[in-house]
């Protein structure tokens, strides 16, 4: 999947939230999106999914099974969660079945039949990534997936997604906290200045104070030096 | 989109926005039929038409609110997932369709009450069928202004009920002047149906083309707003 020269903004005359973006999605890769409040990450994501159409720009080459989780999961609806997943199955085409299978691994089992205004925030969240994940996605957008989850749950997500991304998935995820650390061959995206740029986030800089022989001060700061470090003498 | 069509329909069956349009058309029933329809078969006949010209005229707005209501039932981040599950234009198509549906349960509720009343008063219902053509297409450009009324239009939900009224008050009053043309014929076809059988049989076809007309044009302006907006 290919964005080309993508740009958004929500209304005409509106300030643009992206400008000029131009990436490939990886397949079968975990990519984190990272960036400040408000830098338009979950703006990125829906342009990613499908939710809104680029202003300029195309997206070209989206799988054509899309899962999506919203940052909040929309538990005003009159159903009960398995009513809700049991639409959705429908919707998508897919057996009820695979409700059962997820709500498992999420640990959701017991709270099926409650009302989707009864769940904590935490448990409408899990009812959010079940919905996404039923179909078997060939691309996974998932806004702030570990907001509001159980430890337990948090612990186990980064695994599943990887699990998903081995089978050939692209994992897109939106994350504050941190949570995919862990993952080894995580993809990162950061949104900066109305645009996407690939790579970490610049690493914090800190001070580390040496005291050692004064003779000996000279050919340490050469050789940290000679190692990438900025170090001086003082 | 069966499926989504069912899960729309069911979501606003159980929520309790169905219920309003559904008693206000009760209202309106009960106001039109509170008195007999005529005595002999000729004036239970003409009494009928009257009788389904102005129930397809003034159950307009009803149809209008119950589909802005059936379609502001759906979250907008569910909207979202759903444009995701099966696409934007078949996601819109989904929610237009079961706000269509609803509205024809409830021309088929209105129109079985003069067909009854008729059929009491000994007038044959094969004599009724063409003028009852109205109410579903009076029900489909209402669903158009109601799409058009939506949250997924207009934001505000005073602003999008003064649209909704406004435009059924403008078309009433457009009704009336040269520019009628452009307008659903609501106003004329009450008009004709008072005027008798023949007069209002003999402006049908160009009443219920004109209607088509009005629904296929806001369903297209409909489509063209939604393909922005998330």
């Amino acid at each position: 999947m290919r964005f080309n020269q993508v740009a958004f903004r929500y209304r005409r005359r509106a300030p643009w939230v992206l400008r000029d973006v131009t990436l490939t999605v990886p397949r079968g890769r975990i990519i984190e999106v990272n960036g400040r409040n408000g830098a338009g990450k979950s703006t990125l994501l829906r342009l990613v999914a499908g939710v809104v159409p680029p202003v300029r720009g195309g997206v070209g080459d989206r799988p054509p099974s899309v899962g999506y989780a919203p940052e909040r999961f929309p538990a005003d609806q009159p159903f009960t969660a398995r009513a809700y997943l049991g639409h959705m199955a429908a919707v998508r085409g897919v057996p009820a079945a695979r409700i059962g299978e997820w709500s498992e691994r999420l640990g959701f089992s017991g709270l099926l039949d409650t009302r989707l205004p009864d769940l904590s925030k935490g448990s409408a969240h899990k009812a959010g990534l079940i919905q996404a994940l039923l179909a078997a996605p060939g691309l996974l957008v998932l806004d702030e997936p570990f907001a509001g989850l159980d430890a337990r749950t948090r612990a186990a997500l980064p695994a599943l997604l990887a699990e998903l991304a081995a089978e050939g998935s692209s994992v897109i995820v939106s994350d504050h906290q941190g949570d995919l650390r862990s993952v080894p061959g995580v993809v990162r995206w950061r949104v900066e200045d109305q645009t996407v740029h690939e790579g970490d986030l610049p690493e914090e800089h800190t001070v580390v104070e040496v005291i050692l022989p004064r003779s000996q001060a000279e050919d340490l700061v050469g050789r940290l030096k000679a190692d990438g470090y900025e170090a001086r003498l003082r | 989109m069966i499926a989504a069509m069912r899960f729309q329909l069911s979501a606003y069956a159980r929520s309790t926005r169905a219920l309003p349009p559904v008693l206000a058309l009760a209202l309106l029933l009960g106001i039109v039929f509170s008195s007999p329809l005529g005595g002999t078969p000729a004036e239970a006949r003409s009494g009928a038409l009257t009788a389904i010209g102005d129930l397809a005229a003034l159950y307009f707005p009803i149809c209008a609110w119950a589909a802005r209501g059936l379609l502001d039932t759906e979250p907008d981040a569910q909207r979202h997932i759903g444009v995701v599950a099966i696409g934007r234009w078949r996601a819109m198509a989904c929610g237009f369709a079961a706000a269509f549906a609803f509205n024809v349960c409830l021309a088929l509720i209105a129109g079985a009450v003069p067909l009854v009343e008729a059929a009491r008063s000994g007038v044959r219902t094969s004599q009724l069928l063409p003028a009852m053509a109205l109410l579903p297409l009076s029900a489909l450009a209402a669903t158009a202004l109601g799409a058009l009324a939506g949250r997924a239009i207009i934001h505000s939900p005073g602003r999008s009920i003064l649209v909704l009224l406004g435009i059924y008050v403008a078309d009433l009053l457009l009704g009336l002047g040269p520019l009628r043309v452009v307008t659903v014929p609501m106003i004329e076809w009450m008009g004709a149906a008072g005027r008798g059988p023949s007069a209002f049989t003999g402006a049908l076809p160009w009443f219920a083309l004109r209607t088509l007309a009005w629904a296929v044009l806001a369903t297209a302006l409909y489509a063209r707003l939604r393909r922005t907006r998330a």
